[in-house]
């Protein structure tokens, strides 16, 4: 009892003790939810403030500078001076217009009170001024204080930011607590109410579903809390822009820069760079129509668009933005914010293209599929399966089916071919083979002998199967294809049959559609009538050559068909043309081919050739009935002319020759009513004089019908008859139509006038033309020719129109090649040569450059040629000369340089004597006068001992002399070896030398900066060893010898100048310096041979350069010499 | 006939006057030792291979020095160091072309037949003194044969 009282308690008052819990929680959760709500998130409007107020300030400071200048009214200074206050003490102490609260960081407080000062020292000066001088003097304090207001306004930004970021957090916190109250509350209801208290609680139930409900309208509060959360979280990941409308600045906050990838100063804030440089070109439009409706309709502005990071590459971002008008209704700025959804957008991206690409898959999947049963359904398909690695076969149920093989009995793989016909056997195995080798698939229709011994056409269709790259099996599907094979076989059969027969008859016979379109003639008809199927397939019928005897017969058959087409039998003779214009009379038929609702879906003439039968019957039938009916064919009617009486009688056929109804009963008057006027006298004089002089009435004469629209020409033949008395009485005969007659002679006649007179120009043309031009038949007569054509070849026959060519010129019968030509010519062919030989029958050569042209008549065939011919003779012969003289050129320059060879050899040999025959006794005189010296010192006088001295120094100036003139002349032989020349380094090395060998003397050298140049190193260095020892010796009586060398460019060429500060020379002979042995100097002053710069002359013009001096005496001298740039 | 007796220098030179200034240069720095002058190149071959008048001579037995003019009658310079450089006794036989020609085309052959030196004799006396001694100095003296 107390067990189940206790029991019964316990879950009472654990009833109670959830319940109250529960409602415990519940309120806990509410509020937190109304803290969340009720959460003031003033900050981001605070932040945005702050940054604007920055901005404002630099825009007062503007305005009081453009102020000062003039240029802006001090009012509106003063206003906005106003205004800037005004925000900053909204910011300080909470605003209840602006909705801003007290600041309750004390931190920023004290940055606040910290700015109060520069900022009443820039407002004051401005509220207070009462004169632009006034305000002009504080200028300078402005600026300062506006200075020190922008550095304190960034830490109050930044200290707002951080303060902002610990709201968030505090939020977030909040956040958390009420998921997991929430979660609390959750577990309650199932914990400690539902289960324990289900069967005992129902009334509590209803209760706790509303507070289910409730619970449910708290998650929806919740859920609105986390998307204002969410916002806020937005609004501080996102960048602040201010943009101040009339000028186009703006403001960017440093999350804009960095969301841009940018550190702040890197890019100028406007919205000028906004709009060119960062946006997108395709976003402006979007942009632009986007902020135009939000300033002056006032539509929201929030937009996605894509802007460029400093890295390049666009990103996407939400930008949404309000802005703020003045009291003119005019905008004045607009703040807003931008986030990077790149993320978002790409994701969006990526879902709606999987989206798509499945939606597409899944479509063409479920179509295969419907395709591919409705396929199986209705042909006989089966699978198969060869597995190569076990060498086992697999069948599905159809292809047994298809093998007539019970279903289910085991397969080998070999019975794959061997079902085949032998035939097909080997057709399958290369498939098979090609697959495994080449991995290719096959398709080919087979012949199958089934297991009961049937033949059945089958489509086998197969593919290799990979796996890592080798092919490990066959598969693929068989179809039994028999009955399309043997209904295709059958009808191939069926029709070579027809086809056969069709052709072979004598009869003529052929298909027509109903309209008498042509489908079909056989080979008899089309032998008739002298053309292919082809020529004539789709013709009508009656257009066919066979009907083209006259307008009659054809006629007749455009009926015949008309009344076939209606389902009738026609039958009769008639007369058709075929080649070569044979006339046949076949009795033809046309039997109509009825589908099976009755309609005519087919016409098939028949002809049999009767012309025999018809040839005796004719000359029976040969009558007055044949007469008329030739009448008709030939539109000829008979008259008779009562002259007593004045009546004609016309014949039926006249009546329709003057176009005149049966009523008309003509009199001679009325006849000549139907005349043309200027017809009528002629016609009456011709009628008079036949009466007259008894002679055959013949004229031709117009009539004029249907008011003037119609004239026919009507051939009147007569006879007149005379009474006993001789009078005449009457007058018989024909008229005639001979309108298309007439016609057609006058065309011909008009055209012919035509071609006469273009013949005619043509030819003064041809005979004008200032070639050789003649235009030829095609059995070579000429038709026309130019006078030049008989100048150039000469003929003395004064008009050889209608002579042929080759009895004009008879040479060319000899000329086979020509004669070739001419024939290809007319065959249609174009030729030409611009260079050939005609041998005349004097045997002089003409050279002539020719074109041979066909020309066509008008069926189009090749009516003859034109020639069109120039002498070249002269040219060629000029052509021979100028080949003989350049040979002969050749010739003798070929001897001039063989005997400049031998010339230079011979130099050669004579160099190389002298540099050894006179070297030697030169030595013997010098080596045996410093033996006398030597030896015999004693024993001469002073007198003697003078002479040998001159004895010794003239032997070695012999020397050197010998020496310098072999050198000058081996120059003139030795090729020059090029590479680049480092000329610095050159004139270093000299004057190292030269200086070291005129230890003595006191020089001092000076190099410039010399370019590299392209010459022969050795030689070179030849130069301007000569060029240095020349300024060091003709300077060697100075105290101090000072050598300078340099380098210019002229003209393209690189001038290297060598200057000293020595005895100089006259300029008077300059010419003479480079002479070999010319000498300026008396070796007694200065020693040399007078070589020297002759060599260096020709050194320097085999390198292509030149040298030259300038100079005053006791002055010094300029050498220059000259080298091609490289 | 002529003895076998060792001889430091061969001097071919047809010139007189240029043997005896040449002679006179190296008894002038007290080379004078063996010196043995022939007139052409056709006397130096038979000298240097024991032939003809020199059959005493054994080829083993050569100067410490050739000194070679280029220009002689019959058998010229180049030919004699052609000879020399072509025998595998004396193909390692010092010698000096001592010529007047400064032919560079003298000197490039020389020295592809494989001469030792190239001398061009100065026309002034001193300076050729000077350089006889040199030779003499250095292939007599201080050179050492392989």
């Amino acid at each position: 009892m107390s067990k189940k009282l206790g029991v019964k308690l316990s879950k009472r008052s654990a009833y109670l003790i959830g319940l109250s819990t529960l409602i415990l929680l519940t309120l806990f959760n509410q509020f937190l939810i109304q803290r969340i709500l009720n959460e003031q998130r003033f900050d981001a409007t605070v932040i945005n403030l702050a940054g604007r107020q920055r901005m404002l300030s630099q825009k007062i400071t503007k305005e009081v500078m453009q102020a000062g200048q003039g240029t802006f009214p001090i009012e509106n200074a003063k206003h906005e001076a106003a205004i800037f206050q005004t925000v900053h003490q909204g910011l300080q102490q909470g605003n209840e217009l602006l909705r801003l609260p007290k600041l309750s960081n004390q931190e920023i407080q004290l940055l606040f009170d910290d700015i109060s000062s520069n900022l009443s020292a820039i407002v004051s000066p401005i509220l207070e001024a009462s004169s632009m001088e006034e305000l002009t003097v504080s200028i300078p304090s402005i600026l300062e204080n506006e200075k020190e207001f922008l550095i304190k306004m960034d830490r109050i930004v930044s200290a707002l930011e951080i303060d902002s970021r610990r709201q968030i957090q505090r939020l977030i916190m909040l956040e958390i607590l009420l998921a997991f109250f929430s979660v609390l509350i959750l577990l309650g209801e199932f914990r400690f109410i539902f289960k324990p208290l289900y069967d005992e609680l129902d009334e509590e139930n209803e209760e706790l579903e509303k507070t289910i409900k409730g619970l449910t309208h708290s998650k929806g509060e919740l859920f609105k809390a986390t998307q204002r959360f969410d916002l806020s979280i937005e609004a501080i990941n996102a960048g602040i822009w201010d943009w101040y409308i009339p000028d186009g600045s703006e403001w960017w906050s440093d999350k804009f820069h960095t969301l841009l990838g940018y550190k702040r100063g890197e890019i100028t804030a406007s919205y000028h760079t906004f709009l060119n440089d960062l946006l997108h070109p395709d976003d402006r439009e979007k942009v632009e129509k986007a902020v135009k409706a939000h300033l002056e309709e006032r539509k929201k502005y929030k937009l996605e668009i894509r802007m460029k990071n400093k890295n390049g590459n666009y990103r996407w971002y939400e930008t949404v933005g309000q802005a703020s008008w003045d009291f003119k209704e005019e905008p004045i700025r607009m703040v807003g914010s931008i986030i990077d959804i790149e993320d978002k957008k790409q994701f969006e991206a990526q879902l709606s293209s999987d989206e798509q690409m499945l939606r597409i898959q899944k479509a063409e999947l479920e179509k295969a599929l419907t395709e591919l049963s409705e396929i199986q359904k209705v042909a006989k398909i089966g699978t198969w399966e060869v597995d190569l690695e076990t060498m086992s076969a697999h069948w599905s149920d159809e292809v047994y089916k298809i093998h007539e093989v019970p279903v289910g009995v085991e397969i080998k793989v070999e019975d794959g071919i061997n079902y085949y016909r032998e035939d097909y056997r080997t057709v399958i195995q290369k498939a098979i083979d090609n697959a495994i080798k080449n991995k290719e698939s096959w398709n080919e229709e087979c012949v199958l002998v089934t297991a009961l011994g049937n033949e059945v056409w089958v489509r086998a269709i197969g593919f290799p199967v990979f796996k890592e790259g080798d092919v490990v099996a066959l598969r693929g599907l068989f179809m039994d294809i028999d009955n399309e094979r043997r209904a295709v076989e059958d009808k191939r059969k069926s029709e070579l049959i027809f086809r056969s027969i069709f052709n072979s008859t004598f009869n003529f016979t052929g298909l027509l559609e109903p309209d008498g379109t042509l489908i079909e003639a056989n080979k008899s008809a089309l032998d008739f009538g002298g053309f292919t199927m082809k020529e004539a397939k789709g013709l009508n019928f009656a257009d066919a050559p066979w009907w083209s005897l006259s307008k009659e017969i054809n006629q007749q058959l455009r009926e015949a068909i008309k009344k076939a087409a209606s389902g009738e039998f026609i039958r009769y003779d008639v007369d058709v043309v075929g080649v070569g214009g044979k006339v046949i009379t076949i009795d033809f038929s046309i039997i109509p081919i009825f589908d099976d609702d009755g309609k005519v879906i087919y016409l098939v003439p028949e002809g049999r050739d009767i012309t025999e039968r018809i040839e005796l019957e004719g000359e029976v039938a040969l009558s007055t009935s044949r007469l008329i009916e030739a009448q008709k064919i030939a539109r000829i009617g008979n008259w008779n002319w009562d002259m007593k009486e004045d009546s004609i009688i016309w014949s039926d056929q006249n009546y329709e020759v003057f176009g005149q109804k049966k009523s008309f009963k003509p009199n001679f008057n009325d006849l000549n009513k139907l005349i043309h006027p200027d017809d009528r006298g002629p016609f009456q004089k011709d009628v008079e004089q036949a009466i007259k002089e008894n002679q055959p009435h013949d004229f031709i004469h117009r009539i004029v019908l249907n008011g003037g629209k119609e004239i026919r020409y009507i051939h009147e033949r007569g006879i007149v008859f005379y009474d006993e008395e001789g009078n005449p009485s009457r007058m018989a005969g024909t008229s005639q139509d001979v309108t298309e007659q007439v016609i057609r002679e006058k065309e011909i006649a008009s055209k012919r006038e035509l071609l006469e007179l273009s013949e005619k120009q043509l030819k003064t043309f041809i005979n004008q033309a200032p070639v050789a031009v003649a235009m030829l038949d095609d059995e070579m007569n000429y038709i026309a020719v130019s006078n030049k054509w008989y100048k150039d070849y000469g003929i003395t026959d004064s008009d050889i129109i209608g002579k042929n060519h080759y009895d004009v010129l008879p040479e060319i019968k000899k000329m086979s090649k020509w004669i070739d030509d001419h024939r290809k010519v007319l065959s249609g062919e174009e030729l030409s040569n611009s260079r050939d030989k005609f041998v005349r029958e004097d045997g002089s050569i003409q050279w002539i450059s020719w074109k041979l042209l066909p020309w066509y008549d008008e069926p189009g065939e090749v009516g003859g040629m034109i020639m069109y011919t120039a002498d070249i003779t002269n040219e060629i012969k000029y052509q021979e000369q100028l080949e003989n003289l350049n040979e002969i050129l050749e010739h003798q320059v070929n001897l001039r340089t063989e005997e400049l060879n031998k010339a230079n050899q011979e130099l050669e040999a004579f160099s190389y004597s002298v540099s050894h025959d006179l070297r030697a006794p030169l030595r013997s005189i010098n080596g045996f006068a410093d033996i006398l010296e030597e030896d015999y010192w004693d024993s001469l006088d002073e007198e003697g001992r003078r002479l040998v001295g001159i004895i010794k120094e003239s032997g070695i100036k012999m020397g050197q002399l010998i020496d310098d003139i072999l050198e000058f002349s081996r120059l003139g032989r030795k090729a020059i070896n090029k590479g680049v020349v480092d000329m610095k380094e050159v004139f270093k090395e000299v004057t190292k030398e030269v200086s070291s060998l005129n230890k003595d003397l006191d020089i001092s050298f000076k190099l410039s900066e010399l370019t590299n140049v392209n010459g022969d190193l050795s030689l070179l260095k030849q130069v301007v060893t000569n060029l240095i020892s020349n300024a060091v010796k003709y300077s060697s009586k100075e105290k101090n010898i000072k050598i300078e060398v340099s380098h210019t460019e002229k003209d393209g060429k690189i001038v290297f100048s060598v200057r000293d500060n020595g005895t100089g020379f006259d300029m008077k002979y300059h010419d003479k310096l480079f002479g070999v042995f010319q000498r300026l100097h008396s070796s007694n002053d200065f020693e040399g041979t007078g070589v020297g710069l002759a060599i260096v002359r020709r050194i320097i013009t085999k390198h292509g350069g030149e040298i030259w001096a300038e100079s005053e005496l006791d002055k010094g001298s300029i050498f220059y010499f000259s080298l091609p740039k490289t | 006939m002529k003895e076998d007796k060792t001889v430091e220098i061969l001097l071919v030179e047809d010139s007189n006057h240029d043997a005896e200034l040449t002679l006179r240069a190296l008894k002038k720095n007290n080379i004078t030792n063996n010196i043995v002058r022939l007139r052409n190149g056709e006397e130096a071959l038979d000298f240097i291979f024991g032939r003809g008048e020199y059959q005493q001579r054994s080829i083993k037995n050569q100067p410490k020095v050739v000194l070679l003019d280029l220009k002689m009658p019959k058998v010229d310079g180049m030919e004699v160091l052609k000879e020399i450089r072509n025998n595998k006794e004396t193909e390692n036989l010092p010698v000096v072309i001592l010529t007047s020609s400064k032919e560079e085309r003298d000197v490039i052959e020389s020295y592809k037949l494989g001469v030792n030196s190239f001398i061009v004799k100065p026309v002034e006396f001193g300076s050729f003194t000077k350089a006889v001694a040199e030779i003499g100095f250095y292939w007599v003296l201080l050179n050492q044969k392989p």
